[in-house]
């Protein structure tokens, strides 16, 4: 479904210069980015909700966690592409792909996560007039590919793939572009366990990557 | 150490004007804002062999501040500014319930824009201050009381930095800024006392109004 949603977009998305009446620019951004320090959470109702699960005991249940509770991983790298279409002046609308390579959470062995994401992206630019050409503000709507390694085979321990939205802010100097955003990736992450007589039981809980992003790029017009 | 240096800070920064050849404009600021997602980070790397943070949820957080710029060149001002952000609820509000005073000194470069209706200017900036962290949990204090022991958990103060950006229309402002409080959490049973370093970041909103004298 959400799948399906995505690729309605996309064709809309990818037919919209064909019904544009006046022809505008178009460009294509190759980007690199560092991610500092990437979140990955769990939302708290689901934790005691599986372990209450796996461990019968009433009390635990009557715990709420509304919020979510998990780790900060190690920097991790983004490499990326957009292609904008100018619809107006300043407003552009495109397509994009990023690839961000794998990020260790707790220990390499325990916890590795990467992520291709496919979006839809929009780019409203403002001219300035000073050292800058340009600011520019960036959305991105999107499916992320998710993928962990851990420590457990893959099936035992794994998380789906999911929607991807970025918000972000832009300068533009010459060609080459600076980047600000804020990421996140919804995700599952899905475990069997062994509940102490040789039964599988699964227990999943929705989780969440998120991240403020550095990028670095240069802006090629067609 | 910390602190000396802060103040050092805020002394050169509140005097620079009386140096300044040229008198600038000078004007106030003051804000009302939400932290969207204040994210607690503890370090956990002493409990094991795991490396990095352990990470907590906030709930939403209301700020309140006040700024003073100066302006040295015509886009760039210097200034102080104090703010309060109330206390909210990390996982629980019964767990761990965090409100800080940052007082911090700052810069403001406004950069111009073409004519624009929906706009009058755009503007970056960046904080550097002290935050005087609050940290109650009555967890803690409920355990402690199960056990029959004197447990207290408490936060210290610490380094406060901010960077955002800002658009103004007619004297109202609208800033979205990213902000980090550096602090340590102190958890002392009985005279005992185990710390961990803590750091509070945010991405947060703030609506103003500018007055200019």
């Amino acid at each position: 479904m959400k799948r399906s949603l995505i690729a309605l977009f996309l064709v809309a998305v990818l037919t919209l210069p064909l019904f544009a009446a006046d022809k505008g620019t178009s460009e294509i951004d190759l980007k690199l980015g560092i991610i500092p320090s990437p979140n990955l959470m769990a939302q708290g109702n689901d934790i005691v909700a599986a372990v209450s699960e796996y461990f019968p005991i009433d009390s635990i249940e009557t715990y709420s966690l509304n919020n979510g509770i998990g780790v900060s991983g190690k920097m991790g790298f983004v490499a990326g592409l957009d292609y904008f279409y100018y619809v107006k002046n300043n407003l552009g609308m495109g397509l994009g792909l990023n690839r961000a390579f794998p990020v260790e959470y707790l220990n390499a062995d325990i916890a590795k996560i990467d992520s291709t994401n496919i979006y839809l992206t929009a780019k409203q630019k403002v001219n300035v007039e000073s050292f800058l050409d340009a600011i520019y503000f960036v959305g991105r709507l999107g499916y992320g590919i998710n993928n962990l390694e851990s420590l457990y085979p893959s099936d035992l321990v794994s998380i789906d793939n999911g929607l991807y939205w970025a918000l972000g802010i832009g300068f533009e100097k010459s060609s080459i572009l600076f980047e600000v955003l804020y990421s996140v990736n919804y995700s599952k992450l899905n475990i069997k366990l062994d509940n102490g007589s040789g039964e599988l039981v699964n227990a999943s809980s929705d989780i969440t990557v998120s991240a403020i992003g550095i990028n670095i790029g240069y802006k090629f017009e067609l | 150490m910390k602190k000396s240096l802060m103040i050092l800070f805020l002394v050169t920064v509140m005097t620079l004007p009386l140096f300044a050849t040229d008198k600038g404009i000078k004007e106030i600021n003051i804000k009302a804002g939400l932290n969207i997602n204040p994210t607690a980070t503890a370090d956990i790397s002493e409990l094991g062999s795991v490396e990095g943070g352990a990470v907590l949820d906030g709930n939403m957080q209301y700020r309140l501040g006040a700024e003073g710029y100066y302006f040295v060149k015509n886009n760039l001002g210097l200034g102080i500014g104090v703010e309060r952000a109330f206390p909210t609820g990390y996982i629980n509000e019964i767990l761990a319930r965090v409100d800080s005073v940052n007082v911090y000194a700052s810069i403001k470069q406004e950069i111009d824009i073409t004519e624009n209706k929906f706009i009058d200017g755009i503007y970056l900036f960046g904080r550097l201050g002290y935050g005087i962290n609050n940290l109650k949990s009555d967890v803690a204090k409920v355990v402690g009381f199960m056990y029959g022991r004197n447990v207290d958990v408490s936060a210290d103060n610490g380094l406060y930095w901010a960077l955002g950006m800002g658009f103004e229309k007619n004297n109202f402002l609208l800033e979205i800024l990213y902000s980090v409080n550096y602090s340590k959490i102190n958890v002392n049973v009985e005279g005992t006392e185990i710390s961990t370093d803590l750091s509070l970041s945010t991405i947060g909103i703030n609506v103003g109004y500018k007055f200019t004298i």
